[in-house]
């Protein structure tokens, strides 16, 4: 097994909620990822699944170190990232990129494409005659599956999905080895959903990036994947290769999430077994005490809201956190 | 046009020759094209297609809800009641009381200023003329009717106080106190995480059980149709494309767009990974559609008379409707 | 519209940039470019009075004194109560009124949108420090501000219509300072601009490619409302007397003599009122027609 291109280690993001005023006041804190670990490898697809709220986006931010960490360590090479003086960090940024959700939020409308896509470019390589930057924009352009010609377009005159493209081109531009895709198809139409995704896994295929991909669609998930993560308010319930998380899912969250997900065939969908949860996502402020999925857990006991179970492995490339994961399927 | 099973009763909404254009500085904007259809007692009809298709303008249209530059023109029967361009007097009789809509984001049609009380009993003061002692019963009840734990102690809050799947219940509650012959939801689980779609999804099927009104869901989700839907509508440039029984739509879908959509969507009961089909190009851009066919740019199949001639939705039997110059299509695997 | 229309001679397409079409939906709103031209209008005859010819604002006619318009003789707005030329005294008190305007919009601009902007993107304490001094600074009355700025400052020691300046100059980059911050933090949160940071983009480089681009739209259009309200005030501080003294004019204080005057020369508080409210009427078109240009959503 190759080294890891990235390794996280008990990594946690805390956040301070209220109001901070010149004069104080009430303070909560938010743990919106508490305690991950997990290793990158490259050329590997992470999935990250989970609803709102699971502190997914939050743990992509925090890997490239574009939100502060409470504590944990994610180790780049076996360089610890949070020892990196700012000049450091900055240029580390040629290496990890990051594609999101919003397609257009995402470009300045003020900026033409090809100044969108070279920001990056002419920030690592500012001796670069203007010529050859744009030379190497739209050969970007065309790797993505933009017209070359469309450079001088503003990111309005594109569709949503051809706005996703020119975020790709910019991500990929430097020729990174990570990116962090948050929810990069989730506000795209169907039909281009597909495109997106076909393109990041060529991309993927072509360079050997590593791409941490996070989503609530377990199917896309499924189909991008190499491995997939499963969170539930900051914590990780289940880790494990796509074909035994999906094939064999321990976790009852996982399987929660998997029988809710709808099947577009009406005689499957209208047949399947489903465990539907009870109540909604608890506030991510006060969550549980001990295991975070109690509340909602067809298996809870008491053992549950007394001590949150420890992430332990269950198969070659499975772990599971939870109490009663050899517990027999649907109850 | 109904499927055998509903035909013999009158169709709750009828909907034709419908046609809702836009004023914008650019010139008018056809979201809506010669559009028909009708949905009987009982029935649930899916309407499928992507930003732009015009699926939510339709019962935009219908509820006379119309942005200010939009006017609709054609015909739409409520139980026989012509009510399209209605004085807003005459469409208040029919809106809320026998025909009510949900939206993607409940806030949008709750008040945020006003305790869903407040806001409940008024629906049931004005149309049914009940006393605000009666109302408030009535209206608690309808929220225990979409199992929201506590209700009684619930309908003295504001709607920010409750989570986005709740708040969906609430509106659904809202949407049905008059007991609506048809409810419009616009994707009602969109902005929803999985685990609470599936609640809002099962909700609207026992509801659909219990009370036998008809619903006209409007989705972009495949998955959500498969299973609540009885008919499926799909649309596409502003026109329907096809429309079939539930499972015809997924077991031989008749248009090439219908089955791009199909073969484009990653699924979790898929067997080892393959790479996905797409649809090629963009979404239509409803100010600039190309001649003939709107797909055709995008169709895989398309040949010269895609391009000179647009083709007419035309029967193909067993309720069955396409607009599509090609010979049927096979069975899907 | 055809796209091959934009093509350039080397196959690129031209894009649209959001200024070039907001410019083309303010060339097609007739009021705001017709308020535009009114506004170009009344400024050249303002600041080109010197060279028009005309008499000077300060040459009385002893047989002309508070006589109404004469077109024949020239005195197209007719004279005040000394014999003077009210045309010319109205296109020299634009000068000063226009002036006003100008240096309230610079001030406003500079000071206000660097405030802000440094608040908005610093965040935190500094934030919070600097937003409290704007909410200090307007809190004081404004008219006693200008009072106490009058009494204070000897008048051999600066001119009271400097002293004017100084005071709306003071005042005017509160408001700014306030709605540029605002921006500033919605437009921080944008993912283009996490985009950037993740891009190892210097904060300098956020700043000045992405922030403050994306913030002209509002301070363009505040601007011209930031005109009318200080031209306004200027009147209203020289018709109590405290701003421009004889025998410089403004139109506050034109119109503050022709209304000592109203029962027997009506023309003299008509014609510069009137040229005021022509003015001002203009900028609200151009504001209005701006506002509505960039930001067509909110029509």
């Amino acid at each position: 097994m190759t080294a890891p291109l990235l390794s996280v280690n008990d990594l946690k993001v805390h956040f301070e909620i209220g109001r901070r005023g010149l004069f104080g006041g009430a303070r909560h804190v938010l743990k919106a990822v508490d305690g991950v670990s997990f290793d990158l490898r490259p050329g590997e697809t992470l999935g990250l699944v989970g609803e709102s709220g699971c502190g997914k986006s939050t743990l992509g931010r925090a890997i490239l170190r574009l939100l502060p960490l409470q504590s944990g360590r994610t180790v780049w090479l076996g360089r610890d990232l949070a020892r990196l003086a700012p000049r450091e960090m900055r240029e580390m940024r040629r290496e990890m990129q990051i594609i999101f959700q919003d397609p257009l939020a995402s470009l300045n409308p003020r900026m033409t494409a090809g100044e969108i896509i070279a920001e990056p470019l002419v920030t690592f390589r500012p001796e670069l005659k203007r010529a050859e930057v744009k030379q190497r924009v739209q050969a970007m352009m065309a790797k993505v599956g933009l017209l070359p010609n469309q450079i001088n377009r503003y990111p309005h005159e594109f569709s949503g999905g051809q706005c996703q493209r020119i975020g790709i081109a910019r991500a990929i531009i430097n020729e990174p080895r990570l990116i962090v895709c948050d929810e990069p198809v989730s506000a795209l139409d169907v039909s281009i959903q597909a495109q997106i995704i076909n393109l990041l896994m060529d991309l993927q295929a072509e360079m050997g990036l590593s791409l941490i991909f996070i989503s609530h669609n377990l199917a896309v998930v499924r189909h991008i994947s190499h491995r997939v993560m499963v969170l539930y308010l900051g914590k990780v319930m289940e880790i494990a290769d796509r074909d035994s998380l999906y094939a064999n899912p321990l976790h009852p969250y996982t399987q929660a999430l998997n029988s809710a997900v709808p099947v577009p065939d009406p005689d499957i969908e209208r047949a399947k077994p489903r465990v539907v949860l009870k109540g909604d996502l608890p506030s991510p402020l006060n969550p549980p005490s001990g295991c975070p999925f109690r509340t909602r857990c067809p298996r809870a006991t008491q053992v549950c809201a007394e001590c949150m179970p420890a992430l332990e492995r269950a198969g070659a490339d499975h772990m599971v956190a939870c109490h009663h994961a050899a517990m027999p399927d649907r109850p | 046009m109904t499927t055998p099973q509903f035909s013999a009763m009158e169709p709750v909404l009828e909907v034709a020759g419908l046609n809702t254009l836009f004023a914008t500085p650019e010139g008018d904007v056809r979201a809506v094209s010669d559009v028909a259809f009708a949905i009987a007692r009982g029935e649930t009809l899916g309407i499928v297609g992507e930003s732009g298709s015009g699926k939510s303008q339709i019962f935009m249209s219908v509820m006379g809800l119309l942005a200010r530059n939009g006017r609709a023109s054609g015909s739409v029967r409520v139980t026989g009641t012509e009510i399209l361009n209605a004085p807003v007097a005459e469409l208040n009789r029919v809106r809320g009381a026998r025909m009510s809509m949900i939206f993607q984001d409940p806030m949008t049609s709750l008040n945020p200023y006003l305790t869903v009380r407040r806001q409940m009993t008024e629906v049931l003061m004005t149309h049914k003329g009940l006393g605000e002692e009666a109302a408030a019963q009535a209206s608690i009840e309808m929220l225990e009717r979409v199992q929201i734990p506590e209700a009684g102690r619930r309908i003295g809050m504001y709607p920010h106080e409750f989570s986005g799947g709740m708040r969906q219940r609430v509106m659904i509650a809202m949407a049905l106190l008059c007991g609506p012959e048809l409810l419009i939801a616009d994707e009602p689980t969109t902005a929803l995480d999985v685990t609470v779609q599936a609640q809002i999804l099962d909700l609207l099927m026992q509801l659909k059980r219990d009370t036998g009104m008809a619903i006209a869901l409007i989705t972009h989700d495949l998955g959500v149709i498969a299973g609540l839907a009885d008919r499926v509508i799909v649309m596409y440039g502003g026109r329907i494309v096809e429309q079939a029984p539930v499972r015809d739509i997924f077991r031989r879908p008749q248009h090439p767009y219908t089955e791009g959509l199909l073969k484009s969507m990653p699924r979790l009961d898929e067997h080892g990974v393959t790479r996905l089909q797409t649809i090629g190009g963009q979404p239509p851009n409803l100010q600039n559609l190309p001649s003939g066919c709107a797909f055709r740019d995008r169709c895989a199949y398309a040949f010269d008379l895609c391009a000179a001639e647009r083709p007419d939705l035309t029967s193909l039997g067993e309720g069955r409707a396409r607009a599509c110059h090609l010979p049927q299509l096979g069975e899907v695997a | 519209m055809t796209d091959a229309a934009m093509v350039s001679p080397r196959g690129e397409v031209k894009g649209r940039s959001l200024w070039a079409d907001a410019r083309r939906r303010f060339l097609r709103n007739r009021a705001a470019v017709a308020g535009l031209v009114v506004l170009a209008v009344v400024t050249l005859l303002s600041f080109g009075a010197p060279f028009l010819g005309l008499r000077a604002p300060d040459d009385i006619n002893w047989d002309m004194i508070s006589a109404p318009p004469d077109y024949a003789q020239g005195y197209y707005f007719g004279t005040d109560q000394n014999g003077r030329d009210l045309f010319v005294r109205t296109l020299y008190g634009g000068q000063v009124s226009l002036m006003v305007g100008l240096v309230a919009t610079l001030v406003s601009l500079v000071i206000g949108t660097l405030w802000g902007a440094s608040a908005g993107y610093l965040g935190g304490r500094i934030d919070n420090v600097m937003m409290r001094i704007v909410d200090i600074l307007y809190s004081i009355p404004f008219v006693f501000f200008v009072i106490l700025l009058t009494v204070a400052i000897p008048r051999n020691f600066i001119a009271p219509t400097m002293l004017m300046y100084l005071a709306i100059g003071a005042v005017s980059w509160l408001d700014m300072a306030r709605i540029v911050r605002g921006q500033t933090v919605s437009i921080r949160r944008k993912e283009f601009i996490e985009a950037a940071h993740a891009s190892g983009v210097s904060s300098w480089h956020i700043i000045t490619r992405h922030i403050i681009p994306n913030c002209l739209g509002p301070v363009v259009v505040y601007m011209t409302l930031t005109v009318p309200a200080v031209i306004l005030t200027e009147s209203f501080i020289s018709y109590l007397g405290m701003g421009v003294q004889e025998p410089d004019s403004s139109w506050g204080t034109l119109i503050s003599e022709g209304v000592n005057a109203m029962e027997v020369a009506p023309w003299a508080v008509i014609y510069p009122s009137g040229v005021m409210v022509v003015t001002l009427l203009a900028l609200n078109f151009v504001g209005d027609g701006l506002r509505d240009a960039l930001d067509p959503k909110d029509r």
